[in-house]
């Protein structure tokens, strides 16, 4: 059992609090996700879980021993860092046998398994090769190698496609996702990449400010997000919010915002029935804004723009509208081409409104 | 129980450094105690490790029994010439390697590299002639300008020439920058931390010299604080605290700079100033 | 290449005219205008460098009378006397040990020094202060805080031997104690810039290195051996070269503190130089010595270079 819990874990840095009260389990064999902004507390966090630096308060678990006391190398742990972290002066096959060597495995048994964690990623042909020879996609194969061969009962994983170029990047994406369903291993990985994190992660923890915002899989991150925060960092482009009062008219919940009147659907007007006359931040996704081509709909239910600027993707377009105070990015298709000052009038779809409170940016249910 | 031994773990570091720091900088600490005795006690037996009856005095004894003044002043003198000089010749000559291109450069590079070779002192006494020859005997000449140049700081200042971009060499020909200008303007800028640990360590390196001075001074007036320092040696033991006095008044302008640019000193160095 | 060299010497004449030239002119025309930033440099080397390494190599062919003045021609006579005379010989074995007891403590001293402050701990820069403390004295001061130390009859270090039971020495006169005690003085004098460099070394390994090796499963004395000594071997050969030609250098501290006694046990070959030169005034016989010791330096080096340089790992 190679599950990892965070038990009311935090650490501070002098004043400053890295890791806030993280309460958060990540499953045995789960490929968990870390995501946040730089200097969130993701990579201290995965620190404590490797044991390079110890919590203020709480527990770290891994299976079913708390090991805030057990030293790194007794934690049965593997980290891949962000930079790889090679010996620059061993050649690869001995960067590799490293941590077996520290373990005093027998040769025999070290040369088997170097060579089948090396045959696994096609290192097989670099073993006698210094780090300073490689290029950057096989000096992280090689940080995998040292992290696999050991068998640990976790893999901890920061940044590690970063200092990748693009197109590799992608590569070694669906590799390590084939990787990990052949190991068996739990994983927790770090990123800043919300794109990497939706696509790899069996579920994506979102962290910021040392703080847990939300955990879940990735569909339900993206279509449900728990606060502002959340809902803003997730999805490209981000989500548009807009202050709005709610208010009854006509015996039908709307809310006022932007100089508009948008009705609820059905589900949210039931769910938010208690709070006519409350604030709110509407978040809509960009590709959730429509347009109001005839003006046929209902003339208040509509936001009157000016095209700002356009930007082909080829299979759509992003484009900034402005209006008196407030920008609004859509998500539109491209069959229709917009020139910059064409005025229109925007609808909002009312089944894929988010409603969050002003004061504490949590999501209204 | 974790606690516990963290807490030993860190005392017991605490205690090796401060053993080890005292052991450092015991001499100096002796040498200020001893600045402090009166002429009495520092012939006690035992020594005394303490001034109790701190004698000021001492400091003002010094410096009239012996010029430090004007020894301080020459090797000041002699040092901050010879730094600037070097740091001139240098990085003209870098600058020469790293961005001008001609025939026999290879060959004037190792040449340069060569005279790392040569140490000092066996090319003393042809220098010795020569300074003699020229009339320059005690004088600052004899004592700056034979180590205007370094080879050392040539070949540092080339290697790091080297790592900057040919953009900027680009957009600074662009903008009609010609060499000197583009040497002034770009180039000594962005080597800042280059020619400042090469300014501390050359500076130090003129400022402990020994032979040379010794050997093209003679008049008092021209002697510099090592020699003038030297000369003390031969003094009765009660007048030690006299001795001892003129060495703490001479070597604290360089205790003061360590203490505040200890961190640019080692940070200077990190800088590639001194890998490989 | 010329079009984009084309705007480019619009603007810089020089170039531009030397562009127009014919082949050779303009290779002379670049060396002279590089010339201009070589000159400086150039002038002092040969006046002080150059010059006078020929100028001793021609001296010690010739004997020197009394006076100082130029003598008969001696021919390779004089080297072959000189460098084969007991004295020098015994100058180069006090240099040898002398060598010896100063660059490979001051670099096993320096590194434990550095490694130890290398910590992080509170209040670590003001350990460092002290490590580093000896670089800001310099010879003469050194030498004379020293001097009042191993004083005979009130220096500290006699009055240790005392409360151990132990009689006192009369450290820089005595025969065995002599040069042992001026290496410690020059130990002590080189340990601070010593520290600093091999602290500098220590810092720019990178710390994760240390980290993948702790998650691997090194203990301290591992990490030591297969991560800090390897990536900061640059630095130490680097001490242990320019160390080892400024140990056969050394003259300030013998002249202060032994004048190269007692009876030359301290008479490193600077020092005999040094006697030879401006004591007797023979030169001759000082620039024999003179190459005899650059010789020497370069061959050391060139052992250095050659045996320890594999152990050493560059990136």
């Amino acid at each position: 059992m190679s599950r990892v819990v965070f038990d009311h874990v935090t650490k501070r840095f002098g004043d400053v609090v890295a890791v806030d009260d993280l309460c958060l389990e990540v499953h045995d064999k789960e490929f968990l996700v870390l995501l946040g902004p730089s200097g969130c507390g993701k990579s201290t966090a995965l620190r404590l879980v490797a044991g390079l630096d110890q919590p203020a308060k709480g527990n770290i678990i891994i299976g079913d021993r708390i090991v805030n006391d057990v030293e790194a190398k007794n934690r049965n742990v593997a980290m891949v860092f962000q930079s790889y972290a090679l010996f620059p002066h061993m050649s690869v096959y001995d960067n590799i046998a490293f941590g077996l060597r520290m373990r005093h495995v027998s040769r025999r048994e070290r040369d088997q398994k170097v060579h089948d964690a090396a045959l696994m990623l096609g290192l097989q042909d670099l073993l006698r090769r210094r780090p300073g020879e490689l290029s950057g996609g096989q000096r992280q194969r090689v940080a995998l190698g040292r992290a696999i061969v050991r068998s640990p009962s976790v893999f901890l994983m920061d940044e590690p496609l970063s200092n990748l170029d693009a197109k590799l990047r992608v590569q070694t994406r669906r590799e390590l996702i084939k990787l990990h369903r052949q190991l068996e291993t739990t994983v927790i990985f770090v990123t800043h990449d919300q794109v990497e994190a939706m696509t790899m992660g069996a579920r994506v923890a979102i962290i910021n400010d040392g703080a847990l915002q939300q955990v879940g899989d990735p569909q339900d991150v993206y279509q449900h997000p728990a606060n502002l925060f959340v809902a803003s960092f997730i999805g490209s482009p981000a989500m548009n919010f807009f202050p709005s009062e709610l208010q009854l008219q006509d015996g039908q919940l709307v809310a006022l915002c932007a100089g508009a009147r948008f009705p609820l659907g059905e589900e949210q007007a039931r769910a938010l029935a208690g709070l006519k006359g409350e604030r709110a931040i509407i978040g809509v996704r960009p590709e959730h804004i429509l347009l109001d081509w005839e003006g046929k709909e209902d003339s208040q239910a509509g936001l009157d723009v000016v095209v700002d600027t356009v930007e082909s993707m080829g299979h759509e377009q992003h484009v900034t509208f402005s209006a008196d105070d407030t920008t609004v990015v859509a998500r539109l298709d491209a069959e229709r081409s917009l020139r910059e000052g064409e005025r229109l009038r925007l609808r909002i779809d009312p089944a894929h409104m988010h409603f969050f409170d002003p004061e504490t940016g949590q999501r209204m249910e | 129980m974790e606690r516990y031994r963290r807490w030993a773990g860190y005392a017991l570091r605490y205690a090796v450094l401060l053993l080890l720091g005292g052991i450092v900088v015991f001499p100096i600490y002796m040498t200020v105690v001893n600045s402090l005795l009166p002429s009495t006690t520092i012939i006690a037996w035992p020594p005394e490790l303490f001034p109790f009856d701190p004698q000021w005095d001492n400091f003002k004894k010094a410096l009239d029994e012996v010029p430090l003044a004007r020894y301080m002043l020459n090797s000041l003198v002699m040092s901050a010439v010879i730094v600037i000089g070097q740091l001139v010749t240098s990085a003209l000559a870098a600058y020469a390697f790293a961005y001008l291109r001609f025939p026999g450069r290879t060959l004037l590079f190792v040449l340069f590299l060569s005279t790392l070779m040569v140490p000092w002192e066996v090319s003393v006494v042809p220098n010795f002639q020569t300074i003699q020859r020229l009339g320059w005997l005690d004088s600052y000449q004899a004592l700056t300008v034979p180590f205007l140049a370094t080879a050392l700081g040539t070949f540092l200042l080339r290697q790091h020439f080297l790592t900057i971009p040919q953009e900027l060499r680009d957009a600074a020909a662009i903008d009609g920058y010609g060499h000197i200008r583009f040497l002034v303007f770009v180039v000594l800028p962005l080597s800042r931390a280059v020619l400042a640990a090469l300014a501390v360590f050359g500076f130090l390196q003129a400022w402990n010299q020994y032979l040379w001075p010794l050997l093209v001074t003679n008049e008092d007036s021209m002697r510099t604080v090592q020699i003038g320092l030297a000369s003390l040696r031969g003094r009765d033991v009660d007048t030690f605290n006299i001795t001892m006095a003129a060495t703490v008044i001479s070597a604290l302008p360089m205790l003061i700079m360590l203490v505040l640019f200890q961190r640019q000193l080692v940070r200077g160095l990190t800088a590639g100033a001194l890998k490989g | 290449m010329d079009a984009a060299n084309a705007t480019a010497d619009q603007r810089l004449p020089l170039m531009a005219a030397a562009r127009r030239l014919p082949q050779r002119l303009r290779g002379i025309n670049r060396l002279g205008f590089a010339l201009i930033f070589l000159v400086p440099s150039l002038v002092i080397f040969s006046a002080f460098v150059f010059y006078p390494l020929f100028k001793a190599v021609y001296l010690g062919f010739y004997e020197t009378d009394p006076f100082g003045n130029q003598g008969d021609f001696v021919g390779l006579d004089q080297y072959r006397s000189v460098l084969t005379s007991e004295s020098f010989r015994h100058s180069l074995w006090v240099t040898f040990l002398f060598a010896l007891y100063t660059v490979p403590p001051g670099i096993l001293l320096g590194l434990a020094l550095a490694l130890l402050a290398n910590q992080k701990l509170p209040g670590i820069s003001v350990f460092r202060v002290m490590f580093s403390s000896t670089v800001a004295t310099s010879v003469a001061v050194a030498s004379l805080m020293w001097l009042t130390l191993l004083n005979p009859s009130v220096g500290l270090l006699n009055y240790f031997l005392v409360e151990i039971g132990q009689p006192r020495i009369d450290w820089l006169n005595n025969l065995d104690w002599a040069l042992p005690a001026v290496s410690a003085t020059t130990v002590w004098l080189n340990l601070g810039l010593a520290f600093i460099v091999i602290l500098a070394g220590l810092q720019a390994i990178p710390e994760e290195l240390y980290e993948s090796a702790r998650v691997e499963g090194a203990g301290s004395l591992s990490v030591f051996w297969h991560v800090t000594l390897p990536m900061l071997s640059p630095t130490l050969f680097f001490v242990s070269v320019v160390g080892t030609i400024l140990a056969f250098q050394s003259f300030g501290q013998i002249h202060i503190l032994t004048r190269g006694g007692p009876l030359d046990a301290t008479t490193v070959i600077v020092y005999s130089i040094w006697q030879d030169a401006f004591q007797r005034f023979d030169y001759g016989v000082a620039s024999v010595q003179a190459v005899g010791l650059f010789l020497l330096v370069l061959g050391l080096t060139a052992v250095q270079l050659r045996f320890l340089e594999r152990r050493v790992f560059y990136q």
